[in-house]
């Protein structure tokens, strides 16, 4: 009954940790329409950023994470124009490359990231590393229960910002129809730009806690990118909702098959159960997809 | 008379099919001016060259005085150009407050946006019962209300409509109608595309009439509703 417990709990705050990629990976797919196959190795940059900066500057990189945010908000609100060109680009099949480039991007991402940092796996150490609470013989890992809380923290401050600020309302407006929206003045390439850059800053603090509960290594992105997709495919396209009840999915399922069945066991249980998603409920888990 | 949009030779071309082929036209300070046609005459494709929905590929589209074309929507909308496209563009998962909100997103002015909210809630008292509704639950009459509104909330002194009573039942074509000629009697100028030419002369000051991307005919409205070629033509001929 315990390792029950013990593992719900672990699925819920893994999930947590998802959550916080899952909402701006949607919001990015929302306003650009593009999948983005380099969220993973945004989430191992911002792991690797969080080691540097331990390494390098001798900083806890934890307390160091708006520095993170901030620069990888930049890096993309600099590099955004590059995509949007190749999504604009006139021709039948520029979705699809669009695609191959967010693809060739994080192929190369990684491979820069092998070349230059080798394959070890590294280790984020933390004030929180270590340190745990017990409730009832539960074990709630401080730094898991961390990211918890700053994702549920960050991911309701940017529903109250999508709901209640007149740029969010514009930034949803804009992910309905940029056409539309443009007629009311909104610059949808102003807006795409800023949602990529939030879309970075939070996975790239994703990226800091995953490095800081695992460990950090050039190859771990991938498994990230086939969770996001995993999110916003079973949460419906484009939904928030559905998002974030996918994301805490995700950590439930994670963490039971890895408990139960196996840890190799995770992505091939994971889409299987996309795929029954897919075939009953087309539009997501909450219905609230396109 | 004060000239608001002065459009010269305008082309558009879908995949080199040209939509437009060099018309030219004008629309004064406080007028509602029409553009009548059948199906593919290029009234809608006009619209959207005018506020930058798409790109002319020849011509000169001037607004108070700014040389507008090949500018972007964004900036169109900026100078106080308001567009409510064909099918309306609600947008569906806002609600219908959230969608006047966005209306008004290049104004700073609390106080006049307060003040055109509640105009809009009083030329429509429907949309203040269902402000909290997602605009994609509304009735296609609601969302013309919701688009006009929203159009209204721009602040923009002039309104591009685009089939406004397409789909309506003839009661609430009726009320589109006489609120087009409410809002530009309080100071709006219209250019009104419509397929009902009977309705949009009768609140017309001036007509266009195009046929496959050109303009053959134009006049004042009350004299072209009662010439017999248009009626013929264009108004099923009664």
């Amino acid at each position: 009954m315990e390792l029950i417990i013990q593992t719900l709990v672990n699925g819920l705050l893994i999930g947590g940790i998802f959550i916080m990629i899952a909402v701006g990976f949607t919001l990015a797919f929302g306003v650009m329409d593009i999948i983005d196959f380099a969220v993973g190795e945004w989430v191992m940059l911002g792991a690797f950023a969080a080691y540097w900066l331990q390494t390098l500057v001798h900083v806890d990189p934890l307390l160091f994470f708006p520095v993170i945010m901030l620069t990888f908000g930049a890096a993309a609100y600099v590099f955004q124009p590059v995509l949007q060109s190749v999504i604009n680009i006139k021709h039948r099949s520029a979705a699809l490359m669009a695609l191959a480039f967010t693809f060739g991007l994080s192929t190369f991402f990684r491979g820069a990231a092998l070349t230059l940092w080798g394959f070890n796996n590294r280790n984020i150490v933390t004030f929180l590393s270590d340190q745990s609470i017990n409730i009832l013989g539960i074990t709630l890992p401080a730094l898991r229960v961390a990211a918890t809380v700053f994702a549920v923290i960050i991911t309701i401050g940017f529903m109250v910002f999508l709901n209640k600020t007149k740029t969010g309302v514009a930034i949803r407006a804009a992910a309905e129809n940029k056409t539309i929206a443009g007629l009311m003045g909104i610059d949808g390439q102003k807006v795409a730009r800023t949602v990529y850059a939030i879309y970075a800053a939070l996975t790239s603090l994703a990226g800091v806690f995953i490095g800081s509960i695992f460990s950090v290594n050039p190859d771990m992105g991938l498994r990230y990118t086939a969770f996001a997709f995993f999110v916003v495919v079973a949460g419906g396209m484009g939904s928030f909702a559905g998002a974030i009840a996918a994301a805490i999915l995700l950590g439930l399922i994670a963490s039971f098959v890895s408990v139960y069945v196996g840890g190799a066991y995770i992505f091939l249980i994971l889409f299987l159960f996309l795929y029954f998603v897919l075939l009953f409920f087309s539009k997501g888990i909450l219905g609230k997809g396109l | 008379m004060e000239l608001v949009l002065e459009v010269e030779n305008l082309e558009v071309s879908y995949g080199g099919i040209k939509a437009l082929q060099g018309i030219s036209f004008h629309v004064a300070k406080g007028e509602i001016v029409t553009l009548i046609g059948a199906n593919g005459a290029g009234k809608s494709s006009t619209l959207r060259a005018v506020s930058g929905m798409i790109r002319a590929s020849g011509g000169r589209i001037n607004f108070k005085g700014n040389d507008v074309t090949g500018l972007a929507s964004h900036s169109i909308a900026g100078l106080g150009l308001s567009h409510v496209p064909e099918g309306r563009g609600v947008f569906t998962r806002l609600t219908v407050e959230e969608n006047l909100g966005v209306g008004s997103f290049i104004r700073d002015d609390k106080e006049g946006i307060k003040k055109d909210m509640e105009t809009v809630y009083e030329l429509f008292p429907r949309l203040q019962e269902r402000k909290k509704q997602l605009g994609g639950s509304l009735s296609g009459g609601e969302q013309q209300m919701l688009a006009i509104g929203r159009a209204i909330m721009s602040g923009a002194d002039t309104l591009l409509l685009d089939e406004p009573s397409m789909g309506l039942a003839p009661l609430i074509v009726q009320d589109i109608f006489s609120i087009i000629k409410h809002i530009n009697a309080v100071g709006k100028t219209v250019l009104l595309v419509e397929q009902n030419a009977n309705q949009a002369l009768k609140a017309s000051h001036r007509a266009y009439i195009m046929e496959t991307g050109r303009i053959v005919m134009s006049g004042n409205a009350d004299k072209m509703i009662h010439d017999p070629e248009v009626k013929k033509a264009y108004l099923g001929g009664h």
